[in-house]
């Protein structure tokens, strides 16, 4: 039972919009998405690619990528698109903010009075500084992860939107703990999830995992806070801390399974190789980190899908993606002492799997 | 809430919440009017969207509290507003009329002008 009473109440465990017309107006915005958004760039992107091999002839990675904006940028259905995928993402955010805004005092009290409750613990240290690098407006969500203090249920129902209906009681996330690859060992004891944002694979970790210790890490103040209220709500034993990834303070080899689900391409390059150093140095001898994570580029990605990243990086502020998509993830991992492979599949194809392990 | 970053290497300006989206916001055609006109048309459509879901959760809800002994439908074809109900209509209606064409003023175009620039208002406003 919620101890937030917001006017609609809850579906599941998933909060309703507080009026109908907003539910109605972001339901709109969601069919619009799968349809005229991400539905049409199938067409925007055979336009474009045609339109880039006519002007500029056979592309690879080595391709400016300047050249291949101003090829595709031209044309009006690639305007089209993007002044749709713009538009929507916009009025996602706007309506879903507005419609809990009016509860925010709600909201902050009883994220204020769980604090106090477990049974899991919320460690958050006073002097904590967010960095800078983390305060940005990712995916265009009003004061990112980290500034708004109502940011937990707003990215809540704004990925509610995001996953079409698809992850509405966070059932990508039960598939992708449900998937998790456990040390060969059997051991699971201790389990990070990091960067666990509103920790909905962190709860699910403790009910499949239910005789493991599992926190929740996360950068973000609003985030972790929201997470704690649903874990006191829902009466789940976990731990949620604000901390870095790459510096998270706990004791070296102190976790079996450090789950990472799309965390990477929203961090600077320099701050993944120190995050992907630090998971060594956390995991135990023989754990495992799992890891599910947007595409790594290839030689042979196409012209329109380096422009969709470029378009996503600009215009739906996601400014380090194009440093993750374009390094070398897999190398930074290995350098680290890992060892790699391909992790289990996934019903979003667009993912990659990664299950690197620290050498017995 | 925790202490300000004291220190780190990005060089961008932290901005106030929301500020993503405020503004005159991007534009994608070399004539603005273009990204207007297509915003415009989203919008309108979840504005229609929105008022038909409210219709037909409305005719649900008031079929099951007359019971099966009335017809929704035709009681509303019939109805007569009030002079209340019209008020409220009109301010709807001008509500939803400006948020439609809500872009057409926040990116007025290359050699346009924005609210500021009005100096009359020809009636309109009571000049």
């Amino acid at each position: 039972m919620s101890t937030v009473t917001l006017s609609r109440g809850y579906n599941g465990i998933l909060p309703r919009t507080t009026k109908l017309s907003d539910e109605s107006y972001l339901d709109f915005v969601e069919t619009f998405r799968g349809i005229a958004g991400y539905g049409t760039f199938p067409v925007v992107a055979a336009d474009g690619d045609k339109a880039v091999s006519e002007e500029l002839g056979e592309t690879d990675d080595a391709t400016p990528i300047e050249d291949i904006k101003q090829v595709i940028n031209s044309r009006p259905l690639a305007s089209t698109w993007q002044r749709f995928m713009r538009s929507h993402q916009e009025m996602m955010w706007r309506r879903t903010r507005g419609s809990f805004e009016p509860f925010m005092d709600d909201l902050n009290k009883a994220m204020d009075e769980a604090a106090t409750k477990g049974p899991g613990k919320l460690i958050i240290d006073p002097d904590f500084e967010t960095p800078k690098y983390a305060r940005r407006e990712i995916h265009l969500q009003p004061g990112g992860y980290t500034d708004d203090p109502i940011g937990g249920i707003v990215f809540h129902y704004g990925t509610k939107v995001f996953y079409a209906g698809m992850n509405d009681q966070d059932e990508l996330h039960a598939e992708i703990v449900d998937t998790l690859t456990p040390p060969e060992d059997g051991k699971v004891e201790n389990i990070l999830d990091l960067a666990c944002s509103i920790g909905q694979a962190t709860i699910i970790l403790k009910d499949r995992y239910p005789n493991a210790k599992v926190t929740g890490l996360d950068v973000a103040l609003p985030m972790v806070r929201y997470a704690h209220l649903q874990a006191v709500e829902r009466g789940v034993d976990v731990d949620f801390v604000q901390g870095l990834s790459e510096d998270t303070k706990f004791d070296d080899n102190s976790f079996d399974t450090v789950l990472s689900y799309i965390l990477f391409h929203e961090i600077p390059v320099r701050v993944i190789e120190q995050t992907v150093v630090e998971m060594f140095r956390i995991l135990r001898p023989g754990g495992t980190f799992c890891i599910y994570e947007f595409p790594s580029a290839g030689p042979n990605m196409p012209a329109s899908q380096r422009w969709m990243i470029d378009y996503d990086s600009i215009n739906n502020c996601e400014p380090y993606s194009p440093g993750f998509v374009y390094s070398d993830f897999h190398g930074m991992l290995k350098k680290a002492g890992f060892e790699t492979k391909p992790g289990p599949k996934n019903s979003n194809g667009f993912l990659q799997t990664i299950v690197a392990t620290k050498p017995a | 809430m925790n202490k300000p970053p004291s220190n780190d290497k990005d060089t961008f300006t932290l901005g106030k919440v929301g500020e993503e989206i405020s503004g005159s916001g991007k534009q994608f055609f070399e004539n603005v009017v273009l990204d207007n006109i297509w915003e415009s048309m989203v919008e309108l459509t979840a504005a229609v969207w929105t008022y038909r879901d409210r219709s037909i959760i409305l005719e649900r809800v008031l079929q099951d509290v007359v019971g099966d002994g009335k017809d929704i439908a035709a009681m509303i074809e019939a109805y007569e507003p009030s002079e209340e109900d019209n008020a409220a209509r009109a301010a709807e209606r001008a509500e939803l009329v400006s948020n439609v064409f809500r872009s057409f003023s926040r990116r007025p175009g290359e050699g346009g002008i924005g609210a500021s620039d009005v100096k009359h208002t020809f009636g309109v406003a009571g000049e």
